[in-house]
């Protein structure tokens, strides 16, 4: 049951974010994330990662998404000019892009699931629940903890400069 | 051994003057901003710099002097090193030497750069750069000088590249008319591919030997030899110097760009495309004798190569019309006899040639460059005839010259050139053949240089009487002329020929240096002609000197002296008659031309393929075709979402899946 | 004593760091950017006072603290190396005639940030905290290179920025992610040891079993570092960004941003693949990583030069020279010895210094005239002859000739190359550099040997010209005097003598 429920939903994720990167219409593409982040919370919950889930819902599925519907919905780009978007269907494109994610899955996977043996995914299953990610969050990642909040700082000035408008632009206007 | 600390002053002087001049420069030119018609402080310059001049030609003269007082096998004068890098890791020391064969560079250095110096004050007068120029030729002798004296081939190095920077700018140096400033680029570029064999052939020394110290290359030579291990990269260290040597020396395949080079001031073709420079390769050789000894194969490769030189570049100056060409193309045929002698073993006699040929090559660059001063800046022979009338003075040191590079017998060129010849026939089997390639291209010379006498001096004028009217040159520029004229004809006493029984002075005092290259390549018993063909040998130049020489002037032999015009004449029939090859021999067998369409616009092609489609259109460029790529990239630029963005993601990606596949290529599992 | 004390002193530079961007992002915003030369001089203020925190540290015995920090005197050099880079390019900014008087203290916040971020990457054998590094500084480079919003070469350069360096951080991240997977650490040091008591953890083990998907994720991993670098395939970003930012900020991803790249593959390289690996098949594959770099060098140098040689824009083509440069830094990684590291570490220098000056004297040209067309410099050499004099330094310099630091670097690198047994990639480089002195010289050419019909005057900024004719004096006189910097470079060697 488990293993059908992760099968099904590592499909669904696959398919969500093909529609993300391939439709045409935006409101289609951030409706696809959405689903892709239902079904990666779902796999996170199987592998028995609560507070991972929930904080996959909690953020991404519902602050993040919700900001990237209204922001979409304010600038109209529900309905898209005819060739106005990223070319990614490029049809001549199509077949090298194919050819080399084919490429990148088959290098990757066939050795991974050769492995049988992922030290990884051992120590991991150590940090499941809240305790223990505190623990390490103020712990032993206190350091990138706090790092983290420097890069965060940096982030938001960052977006405040691209997004502020050139005062001599807006007199312009 | 005591430190000559005062060496470093020799190349120091001439920098010292270098950065004066330099000044003095800045000094007119801002002269000049506030008044057009100041002249500024440059004519200073020339004062500044012909001391600086002098100063090092006396302590030259010094470090001769003390040299001569000691014993033959130790003469040797150092300075305290200069601890160019000194760490925990790695030192690298660089001292100025003199020894014998350093010092008889730098009598040529400093003696012809002084006479050159004084004849420049006088040809340059006038001209706006005039402290400039003299800035950059005392610059070019400093780095020469470091160039010869340097203990460490880092040092050597410098020299090598800063000869190179200034060489690229004197020849652009009358960059107003356009041409001299491509002529320097190609010049620089050049050099750079020899020295780019260079550069490699030294990291294989140190991988050797574990030093860049010169003396101590040459002597470790002996014992890998004898350990018998690493002898194809002691061949390979000595081809990739010799490619080196082949960019600064102007030898086949690299010689294109010194004929180019004649865009320079006359001066500056005279010093270091004559008589300096362009020996720099010669002297590497020498230096490193026990090396290049120790692989015979590369000294005959040398010898092919230098023996194709001379010959293709003695032709080439058959057929030229421009007086500078004439002397440039017969510059790169000298090279190669200098190279000649010493694929043959006879690193003495290769010295020689090279000091003779910096006497008469540099007499005959300055006489030439005395003509276009007076003719005006006319190059071209055909517009110049009977010149000996009006610059008697020019004529008679021009004259002396000539006989010296044709080989009169006796006179300094005959006697160095002999000696190489000879020295190829002695060593028998294949030199057999370079000797013939040799006497072929002396007879070539005879040619030429006879050639370009009688076009010049004898016959008409065939100039505009009414416009041009050839002056003699001013005290300044004839003195130098009459200094290098009596050099060109008594030169040879430096190294006379066995069969006469005197001392060869100049072998004598080179033997310290040659002695280890000649242990290893004749086991310390050169070869020896006996007397009978050294005579034979002797005869044999004469003769050809007198037949071709008479062939190379007959047109105007025939008629006596006077009144005629039939040098162009001449030139005109020979063309007429093989059209095809003259037009090959003016074009210097089209060599150049065929870099140019075989490697310059196939480089640039690749270049403007990569620039152009790989790099701004990427894969859209070849896959949608390139009639659509100029609509698109249109396009591209109304729109910041393009698809050049996905295109180079998609460059990426695939090299990521390269890189993977190499990591994966022949798996240790 | 308390570690997190001690580690919160040795992090001292780092905080100081911080405090002063938000000092300066505070001050600007309560002078309401009217004093925007005195933000420049607080920052330079500010990097004197890390610059001599970080200089007292130099030869101290390497300490990590947090299990994560790396302490040690390589660290130091490179951060020293930023701070150095920083001050200069705030020079640049206060001397930037077209720069824009408000939001001056944003810029000077997101160059501090930047500098952080570097502090971070060079600082650490630890995965996550590298990858935090890296998107400080990326993030922070990417609003710089949007900085003159209003101009559109410089809205497209911060897109594509954007673009290609989410594209390149994600590969990065995903590659680090399968290393994790299959070691079950994000440390180098503990990657590389054979350790592992019940589990077997590490490299050793998971090569032996299957070297591919490891062979997927160190690909993946040096992708990151090469596109900081600017390493062919990386590098498509490089010419349009850097024409279109800034010219100081085009200065800080030249210089300080490409330098954080090297020093952290360099600590990547020397921890994972060193030359005397603990297992035969560490060495084995070591050698591959190592074949593999070397074919990254021979690429990226030789589509770097020969794509600078078209450029009429002396900007574009210092940029595709800064990929040809990537290159020959390559050599000295490939060989993966120290005396390789050393030597580019020492062309690291080199590099600060030669391109520092000539992206300065591109500023001031676009400053004097307007354009950065080689064409339009024709015959400036006699106009303002103290900068084109030290511009000939710069390009005699980064073409590789005597007597110039980028001289002894060049030496150092392809000695270090023949010595390794690299032979061929040094002839590469050394006929690459043939190339290379064709299009550096056609700037010398026109500065000096064409002649000029511009009758504009000189630029008179006397502290500019003055900062540019140092850096060409230092030039050159590292390059006849190269041994301190050799020494430095030698005492915060990585892999130690």
């Amino acid at each position: 049951m488990a293993n059908l429920l992760f099968y099904l939903m590592g499909l669904g994720a696959v398919i969500g974010s093909l529609l993300v990167v391939t439709s045409k219409n935006p409101i289609t593409s951030v409706l696809s994330l959405l689903g892709t982040f239902f079904c990666l919370a779902t796999i996170y919950l199987l592998a028995g990662f609560q507070f991972l889930a929930a904080a996959q819902i909690l953020v991404y599925g519902g602050a993040i998404m919700v900001l990237f519907l209204f922001v979409v919905m304010l600038l109209n780009l529900g309905h898209p000019e005819e060739g106005s978007g990223l070319e990614f269907m490029n049809k001549r494109r199509m077949p090298f892009a194919f050819a080399a994610s084919a490429m990148l899955i088959v290098l990757t996977f066939a050795g991974v699931l050769g492995q049988g043996s992922a030290p990884g995914a051992v120590e991991l299953a150590h940090m499941a629940t809240i305790g223990d990610l505190a623990g390490l969050m103020f712990g032993s990642f206190l350091l990138p903890f706090e790092a983290a909040s420097i890069l965060l700082m940096g982030a938001a000035v960052a977006v405040i400069v691209l997004a502020k408008r050139e005062r001599t632009q807006a007199v312009e206007r | 051994m005591p430190h000559s600390q005062w060496l470093w002053m020799i190349p120091a002087m001439p920098l010292l003057g270098s950065i004066l001049c330099g000044i003095l420069h800045f000094m007119t030119l801002k002269a000049r901003k506030a008044n057009a018609d100041a002249t500024g402080p440059g004519p200073l310059a020339s004062l500044v710099a012909n001391a600086a001049m002098a100063v090092s030609f006396g302590l030259s003269c010094l470090a001769i002097y003390q040299l001569t007082g000691m014993d033959s096998a130790a003469r040797l004068l150092e300075s305290a090193p200069w601890h160019w890098i000194e760490t925990g890791k790695m030192s690298v020391d660089v001292s100025m030497v003199v020894d014998p064969l350093s010092s008889l560079l730098l009598l040529v250095i400093t003696g012809i750069g002084l006479l050159i110096h004084i004849y420049s004050a006088g040809y340059m007068k006038g001209d706006p750069g005039f402290a400039k120029f003299f800035s950059y030729l005392n610059l070019f002798v400093a780095a020469m000088l470091m160039l010869v004296m340097s203990s460490s081939l880092l040092g050597l190095f410098i020299g090598w590249e800063g000869v190179g920077l200034c060489s690229y700018l004197l020849i652009g140096f009358w960059y107003h008319k356009g041409w001299p400033a491509e002529a320097g680029q190609k010049a620089f570029v050049v050099n750079r591919i020899g020295d780019a064999f260079f550069v490699i052939g030294s990291f294989l020394l140190i991988q050797l030997f574990g030093t860049l110290d010169l003396s101590e290359i040459g002597a470790g030579v002996a014992g890998l030899l004898e350990s018998g291990e690493h002898s194809t990269q002691l061949m390979l260290a000595a081809l990739l110097l010799f490619g080196g040597a082949c960019g600064k020396s102007a030898q086949m395949p690299l010689f294109v760009w010194l004929p180019d080079a004649m865009a320079g001031p006359t001066p500056v073709s005279a010093l270091i495309h004559a008589a300096t420079m362009v020996t720099s390769g010669v002297y590497l050789v020498v230096r490193l004798n026990p090396l290049f000894a120790a692989s015979p194969g590369v000294l005959l490769f040398i010898g092919v190569v230098a023996a194709a030189t001379a010959f293709i570049a003695g032709t080439s100056a058959m057929a030229q019309r421009d007086l500078k060409g004439v002397l440039a193309y017969s510059t790169v045929s000298q090279l190669g006899y200098m190279f000649l002698g010493l694929a043959a073993g006879a690193w003495s006699s290769a010295i020689f040639h090279l000091i003779t040929h910096a006497f008469f090559k540099a007499l005959l660059f300055l006489g030439a460059g005395s003509v276009i001063h007076g003719m005006h800046e006319e190059q071209d022979m055909h517009k110049m005839g009977g010149l000996r009338r009006h610059m008697p003075k020019t004529f008679i040191t021009f004259l002396a010259g000539a006989l010296a590079l044709s080989g009169f017998p006796l006179l300094s060129g005959f006697i160095s050139k002999d000696e190489i010849l000879a020295m190829n026939f002695a060593r028998g089997g294949l030199h057999y053949g370079l000797w013939a390639v040799g006497v072929a291209t002396a007879a070539i010379t005879a040619f030429y240089t006879w050639r370009m006498v009688a076009l010049t001096f004898f016959g008409e004028e065939r100039f505009d009487k009414d416009k041009v009217h050839p002056h003699e040159s001013p005290f300044s520029m004839t003195l130098p002329l009459f200094i290098l004229a009596g050099l060109a004809l008594a030169g040879g006493v430096l190294g006379i020929p066995p069969v006469f029984h005197a001392t060869h002075i100049l072998e004598h005092w080179l033997e310290p240096i040659t002695a280890p290259g000649n242990a290893i390549l004749f086991g310390g018993h050169p070869p020896h002609l006996s007397h009978a063909v050294e005579w034979a040998l002797l005869g044999l130049g004469t003769l050809i000197f007198f037949a071709f020489a008479h062939l190379g002037f007959r047109g105007l032999a025939r008629i006596g002296l006077a009144g005629s015009n039939q040098g162009p004449q001449f030139d005109e029939q020979q063309a007429a008659k093989r059209p095809g090859l003259y037009g090959k021999l003016q074009d210097a067998w089209s060599i150049d031309s065929t870099y140019t369409s075989w490697i310059v616009q196939p480089l640039k092609l690749f270049a403007f393929v990569i620039a152009v489609v790989v790099d701004q259109f990427a894969v859209d460029g070849i896959v949608n075709g390139a009639a659509k790529v100029a609509r698109q990239s249109a396009e591209r630029l109304r729109k910041l979402s393009d698809g050049g963005v996905a295109s180079y993601g998609l460059w990426m990606g695939a090299g990521a899946i390269l890189l993977a596949a190499l990591w994966m290529a022949g798996g240790a599992n | 004593m308390n570690p997190y004390i001690e580690g919160m002193q040795a992090l001292a530079p780092e905080l100081v760091l911080t405090a002063l961007a938000l000092i300066v992002l505070v001050a600007d915003l309560l002078t309401k950017g009217k004093d925007s030369r005195r933000m420049g001089y607080l920052t330079l203020a500010g990097l004197a006072v890390v610059g001599g925190m970080l200089a007292l540290r130099l030869g101290e015995p390497s300490q990590t603290y947090f299990g994560m920090v790396i302490v040690d005197s390589f660290g130091t050099f490179f951060k020293l190396f930023t701070v150095a880079a920083v001050a200069v390019v705030c020079v640049f900014i206060l001397s930037d005639k077209n720069e824009r008087k408000n939001g001056i203290g944003e810029y000077y916040f997101l160059l501090l940030g930047a500098s952080v971020g570097i502090f971070f990457m060079v600082s650490t054998n630890h995965l996550l905290l590298l990858v935090l590094g890296l998107e400080l500084l990326s993030l922070a480079s990417y609003a710089l290179a949007g900085f003159h919003k209003g101009q559109r070469k410089s809205a497209e350069a911060a897109m594509k920025y954007v673009v290609f360096g989410g594209l390149s951080a994600g590969i990065m991240v995903y590659g680090i992610s399968l290393l994790y997977g299959m070691t079950g650490t994000l440390d180098l040091a503990e990657m590389a040891t054979l350790a592992g008591d019940s589990i077997p953890t590490g490299l050793v083990p998971q090569l032996y079993l299957s070297a591919m998907p490891v062979g997927v994720a160190m690909v993946m991993i040096l992708a990151g570092f090469a596109y900081k670098m600017s390493v062919v395939p990386f590098h498509f970003w490089t010419p349009d960004v850097y024409e279109g930012s800034p010219t100081p900020v085009t200065t800080f991803l030249a210089v300080a941003s490409k330098a954080a790249g090297v020093a952290a593959l360099l600590r990547f390289v020397g921890a994972l693949f060193p030359v005397d690996g603990v297992d035969e098949i560490i060495m084995w594959y070591g050698d591959r990583f190592g074949m593999l770099i070397a074919v990254l060098a021979a690429v990226t140098m030789t589509l770097g030069n020969l794509s600078a040689l078209r450029q009429q824009s002396l900007k574009r083509m210092l940029a595709y020279s800064s990929i040809a440069h990537a290159g020959y830094i390559l050599i000295g990684v490939a060989t993966r010895t120290s005396e390789g590291f050393d030597a580019a570490m020492y062309y690291m220098t080199a590099y600060y210094f030669m391109n520092l000056g000539a992206f300065g004297v591109l500023l001031y040209f676009e400053s004097a005239l307007g354009s950065d067309r080689i064409e339009d410099m024709r015959g400036f050499g006699w106009k303002s002859p103290l900068i084109s004099i030290a511009m000939v330094a710069f390009l005699v310099s980064l073409t590789g000739l005597p007597p110039t630091i980028g001289f002894y670097g060049k030496y150092l690198l392809f000695k270090v190359g023949v010595a390794e047994g690299l032979g061929w990639l040094v002839i590469v480089a050394a006929l690459n550099s043939v190339v290379s002195l064709f299009y550096y010289f056609s700037v010398a050419k026109s500065l000096f040997l064409k002649e000029s019909n511009d009758e504009r005057p000189a630029l008179s900024q006397p502290l500019f010209a003055g900062l540019l004719t140092a850096i060409g004096v230092l030039t050159i006189f590292f390059g006849l005097f190269p041994d301190s910097i050799q020494e430095l470079v030698e005492m915060c060697s990585l892999l130690g003598s």
